[in-house]
């Protein structure tokens, strides 16, 4: 079982996500914002991450400079989910410790396809 | 003029005295069948409307069908029955109650064995007969109980 | 896909409401000068939140504007914007507009589009930096698209190691098929798709590149590549990304057949190893036809963490066995083996090694569907591409002086076997084959989901309450119980005690269930700001808007009907409550006008107030009005109350002007009436040159009245007591006879209509038809007062309301029935119903209560 954790403050976008990875037989968890996301990280072992980018309490590139702090997702794929395309926010991304970025709109396909990259 | 299917499905029958003759109903559209119960009147509702009693929380109408039907009013008493049905109207379901004097039992009927009403010869109005079919070599009036507080009337109230 | 679309949908409506709310209520926050970071932020997080939304259901033009806005606020959050009057006032605007998209889109009506792009223009306007190539959602003139490419390729192949020569643009020979290189491509949308057969060259970029799978550029795929030799080299610190090659080559695979070998050589000896680390490199042989920028996209991820070299193998022929040969990377479908110019040009620095090949599998048969179909040009057993024939068809026939290549046999090309099915989906898959709602969509399906009642969001709070009380009715019932058996009068008080608790745990219940249905009057208090600051600015007049007792809860029903009275009362205490500055002043005013609602509980009701410190009522005014309008003799002398009555009249306004807002005269009997249609009730209280109070009083519930039994003959009708003015024993003195048909009561200075309820009601048996042998009641409805006579009064309780028409119909002068404590029905009675009634039954005019006395006795 492959555990997922989604993190975004839109309703309507977990429910996509949610309903596209379960569908796809992830078991996934939901948080509406980056503080919450990164306690649930440190309660229980997620095999991926993905965050939005923009949500309050804590943004996504701040968890994900979090999450890369903690020994347990040093090596864990963190994915983004953003609808910036500029190449700067790319790299601000990679250097915040992102495995990749997954850019909204995201086809339901697309994203199982980038899920797939990141885990065995 | 009711349709009549063809088919020949059967389907149970509650059949039930008024004055002479026997009617019968479509179980499934019989909720329950109780005694007669004090009636709260509605002003300025036809004759046959007895009024609305409480039905466990629910505001039910009564009709009197022998006023519906045209027939001579019988006084309400402890030995009158009361037959809660439910009831199309509108595509709404209605529940209501009828009253009726006597139950008989429940039959099986065909569809195939209604027959058309003839045009003369039956004490009520055409309109609510779907048709007559014979059960035990009686003759028995089989109604169409959404025809029985149609929309018309309904129509018909509200502009007072 | 078997997601439910249509909650989502729902969903997404509902929650890009609130973000709109919460951009407005921010905007409205905003003060002029400096900018307040954590507003405009979280106004630009709304923004963005409404944006994404969108994308997922492709509503294409609430992207492109929302991106516009979103924009905006970016920079405005970078500072690059001070906050200004026009800015606030043209992003109100934007909220403005982007509700009346979504709403287009979701009730599948028409939108005017002119004010959209006119406001999506002003908004450009502001912005420091240009957007970027007007993305794919905007206007699609291709030619744009063309020069940004250097800039948008997403994979920078790092320079220092890598040889690769400069990307793609470069060769000269492909002046027209370039475009098509760019990785960039996202045909996603249904616009874009449209577009593309009508250009010769392929109208490349949203600025949005699609996440890398190898598919995406299915378009750009060339006829006749053989395939590429990877050189991949991680960085030591690759791992720490996340990123892991064997996920990568697995995507390979996925392409086609797949060659690995690992170079060892830098691994350390085992005590200098770091497991961490990556040391190996690997040289890939990917059999595909496919472009080198799907490739790119596998890795795009790790280009900053490795050295990455792609080049291309040549097309072999059935007996070619020579070396993969280094060809440049512009796989350009110009080149032919044939002709080697352009491979001059450019060299690659790397041999490659001739080594034993390990075979990867070959692909899934499924995976490679969305290769470009070379079948016209007779090569290979391709599927062609599902969902852009159009653009690869294009791209053939616009390769220019291109000749296919020998016949690449199709051995080469290992098209058919399966692996696992890595879902290599064209991105051009999710073009929506039935573009959702366009804005111009007519009302076709109209079908959709219809407003099944509208949702409630309850407390957690308010649900623990109820499971708390329904627990405690649970142990009363089973103590009444365990009362019940054996029972015998000794137990009477413990029967007492049984009974009391059970009506204690009804009430409780039923106020705890009342309590789901509340909602605080903010919802309809927080349309006030942004309505009062638009309406004070049209009229040019300065307002300030105080709001107290929002968390005031009231009946969800309630609140939505009043929520249009209460704008017709703001708007009607700005247009003549309020007066202008400059009068403000010389009458010794503040400029600023205070305008006040104010809402709390009193009893089972609520209480809102409207209060203004303008101009007040003018009670002459009023009166000169009222006897121009024929309801006011001039030798009246009303009283203050009866004045203000004159206002609720429909047609009655003493405004000098009629404004486009209010003004005509039609408001406040509408007002009355919704209020009093909700059992409640509304006075005026004004000091002129102060200001005007309205008090609204609307019962906390609906289903809930404090009524008045009355009994008429045997029966028991119920009268809500806020319709009830007075009653009294009829002094037949005082009964007066109007042309013979009618019966009018003299109470004091007023001749109210008398009707006789039996009469009405066709009531024979046992009650009283002497007028003084029973009891006048005086009721008030639709603003009339009329004395209903009736036999005696009954006791006063609280009525819980049940629908007549649920089973029966709506009767006139009948607005429900109850149940009451014996179990029989009683009748609901309806004021202004009974009124219309009366009148049909008598045939007479409109009797209404005068205030002369030139009635002959």
């Amino acid at each position: 079982m492959t555990y997922i954790l989604i993190s975004d403050d839109s309703v309507s976008m977990r429910q996509m996500l949610k309903f596209t990875l379960a569908e796809a037989n992830y078991q996934v968890t939901e948080a509406n914002n980056g503080l919450t996301a990164l306690e649930l990280a440190k309660q229980q072992s997620y095999d991926l991450i993905i965050t939005d980018v923009n949500m309050p309490q804590l943004d996504g590139l701040s968890l994900v400079r979090e999450l890369r702090s903690l020994p347990e997702y040093q090596f864990k794929p963190i994915l983004l989910l953003t609808t910036e395309s500029d190449p700067e926010k790319k790299q601000e991304a990679k250097a915040a410790g992102a495995t990749g970025w997954i850019l909204k709109p995201f086809d339901p396909d697309k994203l199982l396809a980038a899920v797939r990259k990141v885990l065995r | 003029m009711s349709q009549l299917t063809t088919t020949h499905t059967t389907n149970k029958y509650l059949t039930f005295v008024l004055a002479t003759e026997e009617y019968a109903v479509d179980i499934l559209r019989v909720q329950e069948i109780k005694g007669w119960s004090k009636v709260t009147k509605i002003p300025n509702t036809p004759h046959y409307i007895c009024g609305v009693i409480n039905l466990r929380g629910t505001i039910v109408p009564i009709v009197d069908l022998r006023s519906r039907f045209g027939l001579e009013h019988l006084e309400y008493g402890p030995m009158t029955v009361v037959v809660v049905v439910k009831v199309l109207s509108n595509a709404k379901e209605r529940i209501m109650g009828v009253v009726v004097d006597a139950v008989s039992d429940v039959y099986d009927v065909t569809d195939s064995d209604i027959k058309p009403p003839p045009d003369f010869g039956t004490v009520i109005s055409i309109e609510f007969v779907r048709g007559l079919a014979t059960v035990e070599e009686k003759m028995v009036i089989v109604l169409d109980i959404d025809r029985l507080l149609n929309s018309d009337e309904l129509a018909i109230l509200e502009h007072i | 896909m078997a997601i439910d679309m249509t909650e989502v949908r729902q969903l997404f409506f509902e929650e890009s409401s609130e973000n709109l709310d919460v951009m407005e209520s921010n905007l409205l926050d905003l003060e002029i000068g400096p900018i307040d970071k954590e507003l405009v932020n979280s106004i630009f997080r709304a923004a963005h939140s409404i944006k994404g939304g969108a994308g997922i259901f492709k509503f294409e033009q609430v992207v492109s504007f929302a991106h516009v806005a979103e924009t905006l606020l970016d920079e405005m959050r970078k500072g690059e914007h001070l906050v200004t009057q026009p800015i606030i006032d043209l992003l109100l605007r934007a909220v403005d507009i982007l509700r009346m998209i979504l709403s287009s889109l979701k009730e599948h009506t028409e939108c005017d589009w002119s004010e959209v792009s006119a406001c999506q223009t002003r908004l450009k306007a502001f912005l420091k930096t240009p957007l970027e190539g007007e993305s794919a959602y905007g206007e699609l003139t291709v030619s744009e698209k063309i020069s940004p490419i250097p800039q948008s390729a997403p994979v920078k192949l790092p320079e220092p190691t890598s040889v690769i020569p400069a990307p793609i643009i470069s060769a000269t020979p492909l002046a027209t098929p370039l475009p098509l290189e760019v990785p960039a491509v996202t045909p996603v949308t249904p616009t874009a798709t449209s577009t593309m057969p009508a250009s010769a060259s392929l109208p490349v970029t949203s600025t949005e590149p699609t996440v890398a799978t190898a598919s995406t550029v299915a378009l750009v795929a060339p006829t006749n590549i053989e395939g590429w030799q990877i050189i991949f080299k991680p960085h030591l610190e690759m791992l720490k990304t996340g990123n892991d090659p064997i996920n990568l080559f697995r995507e390979l695979a996925g392409l086609g057949a797949l060659e690995v070998k690992a170079d060892t050589h830098q691994v350390p000896t085992f005590t200098d190893l770091t497991p961490h680390s990556c040391y190996l490199n690997w040289e890939l042989m990917l059999h595909a036809n496919v472009a080198k920028s799907v490739i790119e996209e596998i890795f795009e991820w790790v280009e900053n963490e490795c050295d990455l070299q792609i080049t291309s193998l040549p097309v072999l022929s059935a007996e070619d066995e020579a070396p993969i040969a280094t060809v440049p990377d512009e796989i350009t479908t110009a080149t032919t083996t044939s002709s080697h110019d352009s491979h001059d040009a450019v060299s690659s620095k790397h041999s490659l090694v001739n080594s034993p090949r390990v075979e990867l599998p070959p692909p899934a048969e499924g995976t490679v569907s969305n290769l470009p179909s070379p079948d016209e040009d007779g090569i290979g057993a391709n599927q062609p591409l599902p969902n852009a024939p159009p653009a690869s068809n294009q791209l053939r026939s616009d390769q220019v002086g291109t000749k296919p290549l020998s016949p690449v046999s199709p051995v080469e090309t290992p098209l058919a076997s399966t692996i696992e099915p890595l879902a290599v989906t064209s991105s051009l898959q999710c073009l929506d084959p039935h573009p959702l709602e366009g804005p111009i969509s007519p009302r076709g399906n109209s079908n959709q989901a219809p407003e099944t009642g509208s949702s409630i969001r309850v407390g957690i709070d308010k649900v623990d309450s109820l499971i708390n009380l329904v627990g405690e009715l649970v142990i009363t019932q089973s103590m009444l119980e365990q009362v019940g058996e054996n029972f015998d009068h000794s137990k009477l008080p413990l029967l007492r005690d049984g009974l009391s608790q059970l009506e204690r745990n009804t009430r409780e219940l039923q106020e705890s269930v009342m309590r789901i249905r509340m909602l605080p009057i903010s919802y309809s208090f927080n349309r006030f700001p942004r309505l009062v600051h638009d309406l004070s600015v049209q009229l040019g007049k300065k307002v300030e808007l105080k709001l107290s007792g929002v968390h005031t809860e009231l009946d969800k029903t309630v609140l939505e009907k009043m929520s249009d009275p209460l704008v017709h009362l703001v708007r009607n205490a700005l247009d003549h409550g309020i007066e202008m500055p400059a009068q403000r002043r010389a009458t010794g005013k503040s400029e600023v006008g205070l305008l006040h609602l104010h809402a709390f509980h009193q009893g089972g009701s609520i209480i809102i107030q409207i209060s203004d410190d303008g101009a007040g009522f003018d009670l002459a005014r009023i009166r000169d009005q009222a006897i121009k309008q024929r309801l006011l003799n001039r030798e009246d002398n009303p009283t203050e109350e009866q004045l203000y009555e004159f206002v609720f009249q429909p047609g009655f306004s003493t405004a000098n002007q009629v404004s486009d807002l209010s003004g005509r005269g039609v408001g406040m009997d509408v007002v009355r009436r919704n209020i009093r249609s909700l059992g409640g009730t509304i006075e005026i209280q004004s000091k002129p040159g102060r200001g005007t109070t309205f008090n609204i009083r609307l019962p906390l519930t609906l289903a809930i009245l404090d009524g008045q039994l009355v009994r008429v003959g045997t029966e028991i009708y119920i009268l809500s007591l806020l319709s009830i003015i007075e009653s009294l024993r009829v002094k037949p003195k005082l009964v007066n006879s109007l042309a013979g048909k009618a019966e009018v009561y003299k109470l004091r200075d007023e001749y109210i209509p008398i009707l006789r309820l039996y009469e009405l009601f066709d009531i024979v048996v046992h009650c009283t038809t002497q007028l003084d042998q029973g009891l006048l009641v005086i009721v008030e409805g639709d603003g009339q007062k009329i004395g209903l006579f009736v036999d005696e009064l009954l006791s006063q309780q609280q009525i819980v309301i049940k629908s007549l028409e649920s089973n029966f119909k709506q009767m006139q002068g009948i607005s429900g029935a109850t149940i009451l404590g014996d179990g029989s029905v009683a009748l609901i009675l309806d004021v202004a119903g009974l009124i219309q009634l009366f009148h049909h039954k008598k045939k007479i005019p409109t009797l209404r209560s005068t205030f002369t006395l030139g009635v002959s006795a």
